[in-house]
């Protein structure tokens, strides 16, 4: 029984979901995304995994990015944020989301 | 900024070569802009490329989303792919050397063809005629007219097959960058 594997099969496919939800609450930067996620261990995911997915959803128009001044000497950071086209798909993801719940409950017989 | 961080960074943006200059700023701003975060809440620089692992694995990741992502061919993309190659270690040093040399070959020959075709047609206008270039299938071979279609239709079919195994690389590079190892 290998339950790391099936662990992390769920994590690449919900990944990007999390991460959407997570930029629709607030504009954020990377690290602090990481950091966010850290506190979740079914969700953590390190720079390498992190970063070029933000990439993608950039060119895919889901997100938009900007740089801004933080204050007191700390260096400039990347916010990024969710575009009109990302809530439309953040919308479709969460209503297949329900639907699998939804699925997973009554065969479990809920 | 420490040295050991300045180098890593330098190391990103070298294997980040094939991708625009514009993009590449943008990423190593980035990491620099985590590392410097880092350092103020008094992670040791020795910490901070741990936690960030080696360059060639970060670049790599880098890489293989731009490659998956954007589509058809040019010299940006095939430049990418031989970078992720070259950063892809042994696992890709059997599949993709040979997908993607076809892909690239087959697509020469498949340019290559018609243009001699086109050069015998107008050397058999011109009054010279070029046997060593042509088509030959047991007795019959093919004038200088009727080869001209001929290397058209090889040049196509010959075009198409590299242009699968073109196909072929970009879909197992899309495999080996979505792999497991990425989430662990």
């Amino acid at each position: 029984m290998n339950i790391d594997d099936w662990k992390s099969q769920i994590k690449r496919g919900t990944l990007e979901f999390c991460i959407l939800l997570l930029i629709r609450k607030q504009p954020t930067y990377g690290y602090e995304l990481i950091s966010t996620l850290e506190n979740y261990p079914i969700m953590a995911a390190k720079e390498n995994t992190i970063y070029p997915l933000l990439r993608r959803l950039l060119k895919e128009d889901f997100i938009s990015s900007s740089w801004q001044e933080s204050s007191e000497g700390l260096p400039p950071r990347k916010y990024y944020t969710i575009t009109d086209k990302g809530l439309e798909y953040l919308s479709a993801m969460s209503a297949e989301w329900d639907n699998l719940i939804n699925t997973i409950n009554e065969m479990k017989g809920i | 900024m420490e040295k050991t961080l300045d180098n890593y960074l330098e190391k990103i943006d070298k294997f980040l070569k094939p991708m625009a200059v514009s993009e590449r700023v943008d990423i190593v701003k980035e990491i620099q802009s985590e590392m410097l975060e880092l350092q103020q809440n008094g992670v040791s620089p020795a910490q901070i490329i741990e936690r960030l692992g080696s360059p060639k694995e970060l670049a790599k990741a880098y890489l293989g989303e731009t490659i998956s992502k954007s589509s058809g061919f040019g010299w940006r993309k095939l430049s990418a792919v031989i970078a992720f190659y070259s950063l892809a270690g042994f696992g890709g040093m059997i599949v993709l050397p040979f997908t993607s040399i076809c892909g690239i070959t087959f697509m020469f020959t498949g340019v290559l063809c018609p243009i001699m075709g086109i050069i015998k047609f107008g050397a058999h206008l011109a009054g010279i005629e070029m046997p060593q270039v042509g088509i030959e299938i047991n007795s019959y071979t093919a004038s200088a007219a009727a080869f001209l279609p001929i290397s058209f239709l090889i040049g196509i079919v010959l075009f198409a097959i590299g242009w699968l195994f073109w196909k072929l690389t970009i879909f197992t590079i899309k495999a080996m960058s979505i792999g497991k190892k990425k989430l662990v």
